[in-house]
């Protein structure tokens, strides 16, 4: 009798022999029964501001007890937490050993508001996000994910239960791009945003912007023009500097530049709040009201300097209500 | 003159030290290190006894392969 499985929570449906793991890494087959190696077993731990995420319209300046384990069923060219994401758990030097209990007991002995699932990719430890977001909801904490969204609409939906917040990462509105430098599909990530804004995630999206690869202007315009039809214009972008890394040193990092004429751009297509990180000092950090200019959140890199909402998230001058959770 | 490549700058830098000697920095450096070797990677694997990788049934799955 053959032992093969087949991996259904990502879009690449691994299929998997007896002994061997998905492409994710971590997702093993052991004798017929899929197994979660990485359960319980984060490799990174850091209490980090919400701004980090990075998540500009969901509890400024809150701290957020972060972890992430090997393992990413995206391979980028240019990822950032290589050693975390290219890895199999058995070949982490740091393992920490934190069951979901253990893991928010330690969160709330840290004073941190919630739970964030991010620096590789948390798809690949889904039971693990989705135990300790249930007893984290259970305690009080929140749940943040921080995802490249390719991941099946069953398994996302079911997840979303648990979660409050995500930053997805949308790397180019260019199947091509993904294919290339990802090694995964524009699409299954397209119907993943949705997923989350049907599922009352509150979502903010984060495209890295690589010199020559992704900062065509007609295809950022595209992409925010799809991203006000479907995902409202009220979802925050994050227009992320690049910096060479990994398998992609060849390539300078983002001039300041191209940061600005993609933020206009997205600006002039209806999105309200458009950022830009990686630059810290750049006023593309700052949170402005859409309505009257009116400075409402300063910031400078991950810090929150001022703060001007009031507690229901509405400008200090117009009073017009901000999208976003903002207690 | 031809520029000299990286890695040959470093090792020229290497043996040129190497030459004159370490410098009361350098043993200062060496202490520290030595001394703080026994804590090295406290915390940082694994408990003991403890199995890993994790044994924890995954959500997702059916058996057999692709259907063609």
């Amino acid at each position: 009798m053959s032992l093969e499985i087949t991996c259904e929570l990502c879009p690449h449906h691994c299929v998997i022999p007896d002994g061997g793991a998905g492409d994710c890494r971590i997702r093993v087959n052991l004798g017929g029964r899929l197994v979660a190696t990485t359960y319980g077993r984060p490799s990174a731990i850091h209490i980090d501001p919400m701004e980090k995420k990075p998540l500009f319209h969901f509890l400024p300046g809150a701290p957020v007890f972060s972890i992430g384990t090997a393992g990413c069923n995206l391979h980028c060219l240019n990822c950032q937490n290589w050693q975390l994401s290219q890895k199999g758990g058995e070949e982490m030097e740091q393992v920490f050993d934190l069951e979901p209990e253990a893991l928010v007991k330690t969160a709330k002995a840290q004073d941190c508001v919630a739970l964030a699932y991010t620096y590789a990719e948390p798809v690949v430890f889904y039971e693990y996000v989705e135990d300790s977001g249930r007893v984290a909801r259970a305690q009080g904490l929140r749940n943040v994910f921080v995802t490249a969204a390719y991941i099946e609409r069953a398994p996302l939906k079911r997840l979303c239960r648990v979660l409050d917040a995500a930053n997805a990462d949308l790397k180019a509105f260019d199947d091509g791009f993904y294919r290339r430098v990802n090694a995964g599909r524009l699409k299954p990530v397209l119907d993943a945003l949705v997923t989350f804004k049907q599922e009352g995630v509150w979502l903010e999206v984060t495209n890295l912007l690589i010199p020559t690869l992704n900062d065509d202007l007609a295809r950022i315009r595209a992409m925010c023009q799809w991203m006000v039809r479907e995902l409202g214009p009220d979802t925050p972008l994050h227009f992320s500097r690049f910096h060479p890394m990994y398998r992609m040193r060849n390539l300078p990092p983002t001039p300041a530049e191209a940061l600005d004429r993609a933020r206009s751009e997205a600006l002039d297509t209806g999105l309200r709040y458009v950022y830009i990180g990686n630059l810290p000092g750049h006023e593309g950090e700052n949170t402005y009201c859409p309505h009257d200019g009116t400075l409402l959140i300063a910031r400078t890199g991950f810090w929150v300097m001022e703060n001007h909402l009031d507690e229901e998230g509405r400008c200090p001058k117009c009073r017009n209500k901000i999208a976003g959770v903002w207690k | 003159m031809p520029e000299v490549p990286q890695q040959d700058r470093w090792s020229l830098e290497m043996k040129q030290k190497m030459r004159s000697g370490l410098s009361r920095r350098d043993v200062l450096a060496c202490l520290v290190g030595a001394l703080c070797l026994p804590f090295a990677g406290v915390g940082s694997s694994a408990p003991a006894g403890r199995r890993y990788p994790a044994d924890h049934e995954a959500a997702f799955y059916r058996r057999g392969g692709r259907v063609m």
